[in-house]
This record gives structure tokens, C-alpha cells and sequence, in this order.
């Protein structure tokens, strides 16, 4: 019988797709640290690797889209601190404060997202630089605005408590939360015009000028849905402890840069799946969990940790220059 | 094969600061005709081709189509008048696959409003099939393609598209021997199809062979504007250095 080779691999190449390095790299992991932990596996173990990169993963997700419009966006960790501070003075005590909890810091965050939007796409500045600048000048506000202390709110509700505390069917309802944004953003970047667009900008920015994309528009919505999402983390964390600490929750942006670019984004722009970021942000967990495990301290976390970064960049440079 | 008037351009003048890229251009091309566009570097060619195409507008000067004036604020105005442009390297993103790129900034999509991958997939594939029969492979990576290739999916994106303007910057620039008669077949085939084509090349041996007529650019200026039955590649290359036409055969701002 003849087999048309290249139909049968024209008709894989979507499954081929979705078996993306860092997949392969964490089942390996599970399944290498699961023949040596009996505890590994444990339904309370695992609830804890997700919980871990949740807060980090989220802030990813956002920083993921960013990177494959071809910016950084190194603001996110201020964004983080100003939302968790802003949700824990609105006070998520009564139904409305819940509400308003939730949405004001999302609504502020997507500000600060299209302000950095704006000075990239419109005004021409380095997304480097201009995403720093707006790092100190957050953070700037928010210290000085709580005079550097402790933030803690009284009487919290139970919904806004239950954000990132609460189970659903066993899951934790912040790893539900994750999961969603996840799976939202896989469909938007993959099946709509919008992420097309964004990868168009991303790979190369007079292209997509010249083929009638606002590349403007597109730009400053990559940038505010990374604020948005950085400011979900920040109420997430606000819901998590009920108090905050300004200057205890910041640098969130360098773990979830680490988690993307291990996650295969290109730093060049154009190329990245934020299910890739998932996967990497579980592959770090999961390695933070394992030396946990095996009673290693913080350090040797970091140190681990810069490893594998450096790995990963060195992978993806070799396979890049293969093409 | 030249018919009616397509396009006209009068007194088009770009200035960026105190620079004139264009001072007062006028020209014109007719259905199913080649107009070859040459000139040294910074003679004004690209500046002139990125008004046609949308993306800068004239500081001065008119452009009618078909006798309507019109003007143009982006690159989806022109395109929606018929000005389809291939770049020379900017044609297609490196990041996207075949079908990506043909349709890049008009999406086709499903009742839901998601990306019709399938139908994308389906209608590029048939069209640069059609085009270039040895194309078999659209999955595979733009970047991994020849420069012929890319130029193939370039050229059929805008015979999708139902030019009636093609803009070829520099068509054949990164191609090879076999490549480059392949993309003049292409041309000539547009051409009696009656497509107007306005051709930007360094290459004048090549727009002798093509070209119905040839302007030639100097300091953002038309210098003159000759046909090749009635000129030699000298004579062009002489205006091109010289800036101005060498014989009485050169017909002034046509």
C-alpha cells in the first residue's frame, strides 16, 4: 500500500506542534523525580508545585505576549506591588469593596500598560529602558503613598479570601485562574487575528506595517494585557496574605522573564506559545519543589535556577542558528 | 499593450524637513503596461513608491486612478484601490508560514470570527500552485524558502488580490538566473492580462528587456522618460549619470 509520506506528516504536524522541547524537558522531569520521590506524586504535593508558579506564571502569561510583539515589559513586578496594595487599602471587605478589590487595580494595571504601550509604539522609546523607568516611577508612587510601611486590611470577604485560597472540585481556584488565562490567551494568540497580528509585529514590525497592520494598537494592547495580568498576580497576592509589604513583593518581572524565555519565546520577538510559558513555569516549580524536597536552601535555588536560564538560552540559540 | 490611463501622478513633491526627496514628479501608467522606474540611490524611487503604495503621503501633488483623484492615509487605502506592492526584503515576515503571509492584514475568518486556517491554507496553496507548479510545500517555514519562492508567494498574494497596479521593487535583486526568467514570464503574463506593472530596478539591461516605457529619476526628479524600441541601455544609463536625456528620441515627463 502507498502512504503519501508528506500527507501523513502534513496531517501530524499539529500534534508534532503542540510537543514543544519544554514539554518533553517536563515530562522527563516528572517522571525522573517520581521514580525517586514516592511523595512527589502526592495529591498535596502536586496542588503545591501548581500553587507555587502560579503567581509568577500569571505575570509570564502577560510578559509572553509582550515578547512575541518584540518588547519587554520590565514594569510588571511595580505593577504587581501597586495592585496588591491598591486591593488591599480599597478594602475587600463588603460586596462592593470585593468588586472594586478586584477591577481597580486590573483597570490601573491595563493603564500603566497602555502608558508603556504608547511610549514604545507611539513616542519610539526602547521597551527596555521606558519599562524600567516606569518600574521606578510605580514604584516611587507606591511608597510614597503608603510611606513605606505595611499595608493590611480588616474584616476581608470570604470571595475575595477565596481568589486565591478556595478549592474547586480539589484545584485551587488561583490554579484555575491560571489555567484559564492560559488556555484564553493559547486560543487568542493561535486562532484569532489579533494574536496573528501580534506575531506579524513581533517577527517583523515593517512587514506587518506595510501589509495595514496598526502596529500602534497592537503594540500598546500587548502591553496593557501584560499590565492587566501583572495586576491580577498582584490581587491574587493581596487575596493569598490580606497584607502586603511593598517592598517584600517586588522583582516578580525576573522570574516570569526566566520562565518565558526558558518557555522557548524568542527575545528577538515573533515566536513563543504561552502554553510553553505554563510548561516552563511547572518545569521551574517542580525543580524548586525537588530541592525543597531534598532540604536545599534558597541559594542553591537561585543558583539551579540561573542554570537552567542559561541552558535554555544556550538550546535555543543553537536551534536557531540550525535554521 | 498599453490601453487606457490607470494611474496618474502630477507634481507629487515629498519633502521630510528641510530634505526634497520628490520635487514635482509627474507620470503615468496605463493598463497592461510596464513602467520601469530607475535611478541611482536616493534618486527617489523608494520615496516614490511608498506614496503609491500608502505609506507616505505627498506633501504636495495629485494621484488619480481611473480619473478619480485620490489620497491615501495607510497601506489598506491603496491596496483597496488596486496598488498591490512586492518589496524586495520586506514582502514577507520570516516568522509566519506561507499562508500567514499571503494573507497578512486580510484575514479571512469563520463564522465566529476565529482565523479560517483551513480555507487560508486551501486558497494560497491553489493560488501560488497556479503560479508555480514546483511549490508544493506551504507548511514549510518562509525563512527555509528560496528567494524565488518568496517572490512567488508575493506575486500570487497580489494576482489574489486582483491587482490592477503591481509595484515590483526590485523583483529580481536576490534571485538567481533560472529564478529571474521565471519572474519575467510572470510579468509578461500579468501584463497581457492587463495589470499595470511600475517596475523599480538597478537593473537596466533587465527593463530593456520588459519595460513598455522607462522614467528615469535623478534628486527627485524626472529627468526623462524613454521606450526601449527607440533607446539603447547606454543611452538610459547616460541619463541616469548625467541627469539629463541625451537625444531628441527622449520623451520628457510622459
Amino acid at each position: 500500500m502507498h502512504i503519501d509520506r508528506s500527507t501523513a506528516l502534513q496531517r501530524l504536524n499539529p500534534l508534532i506542534n503542540l510537543v514543544t522541547p519544554i514539554w518533553v524537558v517536563l515530562a522527563v522531569l516528572v517522571i525522573v523525580v517520581a521514580l525517586f520521590f514516592d511523595r512527589f506524586l502526592s495529591p498535596q504535593n502536586i496542588v503545591s508545585i501548581l500553587q507555587q508558579g502560579v503567581i509568577t506564571g500569571v505575570v509570564a502569561l502577560g510578559m509572553t505576549i509582550v515578547l512575541i510583539g518584540g518588547q519587554f515589559d520590565l514594569s510588571t513586578g511595580a505593577i504587581v506591588v501597586m495592585a496588591a496594595v491598591v486591593a488591599v487599602i480599597v478594602g475587600p471587605s463588603t460586596g462592593t469593596g470585593t468588586f472594586l478589590a478586584i477591577v481597580l487595580p486590573i483597570l490601573l494595571g491595563s493603564a500603566v500598560g497602555a502608558m508603556n504601550g504608547l511610549a514604545v509604539f507611539w513616542a519610539g522609546a526602547n521597551s527596555i529602558v521606558a519599562t524600567i523607568g516606569m518600574q521606578f516611577l510605580l514604584m516611587g508612587v507606591v511608597l510614597a503613598s503608603v510611606s513605606g510601611q505595611h499595608v493590611r486590611a480588616d474584616n476581608i470577604s470570604a470571595i475575595f479570601t477565596g481568589l486565591a485560597q478556595s478549592q474547586f472540585l480539589g484545584i485551587p481556584v488561583s490554579v484555575i485562574v491560571f489555567g484559564s488565562v492560559a488556555l484564553v490567551l493559547a486560543i487568542v494568540m493561535n486562532n484569532t487575528v489579533f494574536g496573528r497580528h501580534i506575531y506579524a509585529v513581533g517577527g517583523n514590525i515593517e512587514t506587518a506595517r506595510r501589509a495595514g497592520i496598526d502596529v500602534t494598537q497592537i503594540g500598546v494592547a500587548t502591553f496593557m494585557l501584560s499590565g492587566a495580568l501583572a495586576a491580577l498576580s498582584g490581587v491574587m497576592i493581596a487575596s493569598l496574605v490580606g497584607h502586603v509589604s511593598p517592598t517584600s513583593i517586588a522583582h516578580y518581572e525576573f522570574p516570569a522573564l526566566t520562565a518565558v524565555v526558558l518557555g522557548g519565546t524568542s527575545l528577538a520577538g515573533g515566536v513563543g506559545q504561552p502554553t510553553d510559558t505554563v510548561a516552563a513555569i511547572l518545569v521551574l516549580a517542580v525543580i524548586s519543589n525537588v530541592l525543597t524536597l531534598l532540604d536545599y536552601q534558597y541559594p542553591i535555588q537561585l543558583l539551579v535556577q540561573g542554570v537552567v536560564l542559561i541552558v535554555a538560552v544556550a538550546y535555543y540559540a543553537w536551534q536557531g542558528a540550525k535554521v | 499593450m498599453a490601453t487606457d490611463t490607470l494611474v496618474v501622478l502630477k507634481n507629487i513633491t515629498k519633502n521630510f524637513g528641510g530634505i526634497h526627496a520628490l520635487k514635482g514628479v509627474d507620470f503615468s501608467i496605463g493598463t497592461g503596461e510596464v513602467v520601469a522606474l530607475v535611478g541611482h540611490n536616493g534618486a527617489g524611487k523608494s520615496v516614490l513608491v511608498q506614496i503609491l503604495s500608502g505609506v507616505f503621503s505627498p506633501t504636495a501633488g495629485e494621484i488619480s486612478i481611473n480619473d478619480r483623484s485620490l489620497s491615501f492615509s495607510s497601506p489598506v487605502d491603496a491596496r483597496r484601490q488596486g496598488i498591490e506592492t512586492i518589496y524586495q526584503t520586506l514582502a514577507l515576515a520570516d516568522n509566519l508560514d506561507t499562508p500567514a503571509n499571503f494573507f497578512l492584514g486580510r484575514e479571512l475568518r469563520t463564522y465566529f470570527g476565529f482565523l479560517d486556517k483551513k480555507r487560508m491554507a486551501k486558497e494560497a496553496q491553489e493560488s501560488i500552485a497556479r503560479l508555480n507548479s514546483n511549490f508544493v510545500n506551504i507548511t514549510r517555514s518562509v525563512r527555509q524558502m528560496s528567494g524565488g519562492q518568496r517572490q512567488a508567494i508575493a506575486i500570487a498574494r497580489a494576482i489574489y488580490f486582483d491587482a490592477r497596479l503591481l509595484i515590483m521593487d526590485e523583483p529580481t535583486a536576490a534571485l538567481g538566473p533560472s529564478e529571474t526568467a521565471q519572474v519575467h514570464i510572470l510579468i509578461r503574463r500579468l501584463r497581457s492580462e492587463g495589470v499595470g506593472i511600475l517596475l523599480v530596478s538597478h537593473d537596466v539591461r533587465d527593463v530593456m528587456s520588459l519595460a513598455d516605457r522607462i522614467v528615469v529619476l535623478k534628486n527627485g526628479e524626472v529627468v526623462g522618460t524613454v521606450r526601449p524600441a527607440e533607446s539603447s541601455e547606454d543611452e538610459v544609463i547616460d541619463m541616469i549619470i548625467r541627469g539629463r536625456p541625451q537625444t531628441e528620441r527622449s520623451v520628457s515627463c510622459t
